[in-house]
């Protein structure tokens, strides 16, 4: 009768979890897991699937979709908050908008090259650019959400 | 101007922006946690 008593106040310690606490943790399983899903999905596909090139596993529409989402979720999770530094806030919001806008530009040049087999574009410079910036983009998200989930 | 180059003068000004501004908030959010630490620490003690 005490020992169970004791784990039910046992869960419900652990179920208190503070809404701060929990934003990084959040961010990680929504927003990064869920943006990478493309990529894992191909991964799965080329693991068991022979006839996968390395060109389809490493495509940089995947790696674009992902900065897409994590740009965007900066901007939903800074823009209904209030900060003491405003100015952090609108710099943060402001560079973020001009990543959905590097990205869709990005995103625009790839698939019109690919509507018009253009032989123009150097495709693996392309991936390396997208792989590149989206590693910035979780970066630069990472440092926003730890500066949220840390100051009270 | 080819499309890759312009692409890859994109991709540098978005890597060296995006990595300057963050690291400068990691740095700021360290120093303010740790100063948040130490102010509550204090009031702790009294």
């Amino acid at each position: 009768m005490v020992s169970r008593f004791r784990f039910i106040k046992l869960i419900r310690k652990l179920l208190q979890f503070k809404h701060q606490d929990m934003i990084k943790t959040k961010w990680l399983i929504y927003t990064v897991i869920i943006g990478l899903m493309p990529f894992f999905i191909r991964t799965f596909i080329s693991i068991f699937d022979k006839t996968a090139t390395l060109e389809y596993w490493i495509n940089e529409t995947d790696f674009i979709g992902l900065g897409l989402v994590l740009n965007l979720s900066n901007i939903n999770e800074l823009e209904d908050k209030e900060f003491e530094d405003r100015i952090w806030k609108t710099k943060n919001i402001g560079l973020s908008v001009v990543y959905i806008v590097l990205f869709s530009s990005i995103l625009a040049i790839v698939t019109y090259s690919d509507f018009k087999h253009n032989t123009d574009i150097n495709k693996w410079t392309v991936k390396i650019c997208a792989i590149l910036l989206s590693f910035v983009s979780f970066f630069f998200s990472y440092s926003i959400y730890n500066r949220l989930n840390s100051i009270r | 101007m080819t499309t890759t180059e312009i692409i890859i003068v994109l991709t540098l000004f978005g890597v060296v922006i995006g990595l300057i501004v963050s690291i400068k908030t990691i740095l700021e959010t360290r120093k303010k946690y740790y100063n948040e630490y130490i102010k509550r620490k204090r009031n702790e003690k009294t």
